[in-house]
């Protein structure tokens, strides 16, 4: 063993052995170390500065999550399986080949942080990396770091009103039998109707499975408790622990806790323990996009516009004066947003299309 | 028994040590896919860390790393490697300066010679904000070691977080071993002065070994 006693905490910080010991905490480098600080015991301060160093520099050169890292490197799984289709990982896909799927589903979430790891989010963590593992199709990650709600229109379809500082990680395509998305922040879902596939979100340590039947789930990060809440139609929600996302992969019931209008879960993970309660104050799940009733009764069409605007944060181009003796009377809720673009043209006779973030309308005048 | 400032059980798991890590690259040579994965997921946060001594920009640094992986994949067969982690990081320089000349216009990407002047602290502090409640400690020497010069960070991070020794570090930054002593001494001085002596104090009473 090196003569440690001359050494300065810097210099004990980067010696191998004592890194083995502090970093990767190995046992017989820990028995070395505390033999030699018994052996040492003035030396002490030496070791706790030298340790204090190593964790903090550790900790401050560490900028990435465990669950982007797994996210990576699926993604590098795929490319490096299949040689083809890597330079198409951002792009997103707005083809509205969805439209015959009915009706849909009202969804709000909000979950925890991807950094709080505590026993529950270390299986998680976990489920992350055996979920991904599973999933074909490469990944596209959307993370709205404005200080605006932005939309991100799924392959199925489905609408998601991802709100600041929030992240949505989903496949390109839904090719197998779930249609699986990863949440974290805030995101406000209408989910395009197929039974036949069900809708997973996972968020933090709570996944949300949907069928298909119209409803309204909010879940708020709490002291790391995670809340479920739901308004109308059905929902099963359990825990990222292995056997509860087995139990509710192996099949297309809603199994597990299921909840009904007016009813809401809290999950502490620390206890791995769902409770279930009526709701208290209704307009708790309230963001702006559900406070809007999409009634309309002989509105022109530019207010119908620009509601639509408003509450996905999208850009409709229309020419104003064509337009200007178009009405709608119509009775919109929960389908996607393509689908109520789609409504509005039949009933008005026009067409429309897609470009980047924004929606041109054309027609002939009313 | 243990400082616990975060988890930093990430890295417990795994073991970097070279040998298992050649081991994985060795089978990646032969055509073995799912090696090639492991050793990239070994590697990643690596990486990763070490491209945010570059730039703030995340999604552009996990761009640059599959880039990059996806190339090593392919040239696999011609590619030499003795020091694994070391290899894989002269690359990720690389690819890095590479990519900055390359989208220079096109990206709002600080030219190189203003990310010498710049730190990262800002745009990364505020992301790192966002996700994580750090202690007043952690927060103090991350600002600290955001702060210091480019040069002096990366060098921080090669000596601690990789465990690089000096004359690695000369190699690996192309410069002598006298001013890799340099950078590091005035890293270090500048960290010790950043963090008041209280503070250190005041953590050593805590810690019992």
């Amino acid at each position: 063993m090196q003569n440690y006693r001359n050494f300065l905490p810097e210099e004990l910080a980067a010696d191998p052995s004592f890194r083995r010991w502090v970093i990767f905490n190995d046992p017989e480098e820990e028995m070395i170390w505390v033999e030699w600080l018994h052996l040492n015991p003035d030396k002490l301060d030496l070791v706790t500065k030298a340790k204090l160093l190593l964790n903090l520099t550790e900790v401050s050169f560490d900028n990435i999550s465990d669950e982007e890292v797994a996210n990576e490197i699926y993604r590098l799984s795929h490319a490096i399986g299949e040689n083809n289709g890597r330079k198409s990982f951002r792009l997103i896909s707005f083809r509205p080949h969805w439209y015959h799927l009915a009706a849909s589903v009202l969804l709000l979430l909000f979950a925890g942080f991807w950094f709080n790891k505590q026993t529950a989010t270390q299986q998680k963590s976990e489920q992350y990396r055996q979920i991904l593992s599973q999933i074909k199709e490469p990944l596209v990650e959307e993370l709205n770091t404005s200080d605006k709600a932005k939309l991100v229109i799924l392959e199925d379809g489905s609408s998601v009103v991802l709100q600041p500082k929030s992240r949505i990680t989903y496949p390109k395509r839904f090719e197998g039998q779930r249609r699986e998305v990863f949440l974290t922040g805030e995101a406000f879902f209408e989910v395009a109707k197929n039974p036949d596939k069900p809708f997973y979100v996972y968020a933090s340590t709570l996944a949300t499975k949907v069928l298909g039947t119209s409803f309204k789930v909010s879940a708020f990060d709490n002291d790391k408790d995670v809340k479920v809440v739901v308004k109308t139609g059905k929902v099963s929600v359990f825990p990222m622990t292995k056997d509860a996302v087995e139990t509710q992969h192996a099949d297309e019931k809603l199994g597990g806790m299921v909840l009904t209008p007016n009813q809401q879960i809290v999950f502490a993970p620390k206890e791995l323990r769902l409770t279930r309660s009526l709701i208290e104050d209704p307009k708790l799940l309230e963001l702006p996009i559900q406070r809007q009733s999409f009634e309309f009764k002989g509105t022109p069409i530019s207010e119908v516009f620009a509601t639509l605007e408003k509450s996905y944060g999208v850009k409709i181009i229309f020419d104003a004066e064509v337009m200007q003796n178009c009405y709608l009377t119509a009775s919109l809720s929960d389908e996607p947003l393509f689908e109520k673009i789609n409504l509005i043209c039949k009933t008005l006779g026009a067409h429309y299309e897609q470009m980047d973030a924004s929606i041109i309308i054309s027609s002939k005048g009313c | 028994m243990y400082l616990t400032l975060t988890d930093l059980n990430k890295r417990q798991r795994i073991a970097e040590e070279n040998a298992v890590l050649l081991n994985l690259w060795q089978q990646s040579q032969a055509g073995d896919s799912l090696s090639f994965c492991q050793l990239a997921d070994r590697l990643y946060r690596t990486l990763f860390n070490y491209a945010t001594s570059y730039t703030s920009d995340r999604e552009f640094i996990k761009d640059s790393i599959q880039e990059l992986l996806i190339h090593i994949w392919e040239k696999r067969e011609t590619i030499n490697i003795q020091f694994v982690s070391i290899y894989f990081l002269k690359a990720m320089r690389n690819q890095l300066l590479q990519e900055f000349r390359r989208n220079n216009t096109a990206r709002p990407l600080l030219d190189l010679d203003e990310i010498d002047e710049l730190s990262d602290y800002q745009t990364i502090e505020t992301e790192i904000e966002k996700n994580e409640v750090y202690s007043k400690n952690q927060v103090m020497v991350r600002t600290a070691i955001n702060d210091l010069p480019r040069r002096q960070k990366e060098a921080v991070f090669l000596k601690y977080f990789e465990g690089m020794d000096n004359e690695q570090i000369a190699d690996f930054m192309q410069v002598n071993r006298q001013s890799v002593a340099n950078l590091l001494f005035k890293a270090i001085s500048a960290l010790k002065s950043a963090i008041p002596v209280s503070h250190i104090l005041l953590l050593s009473a805590i810690i019992t070994v």
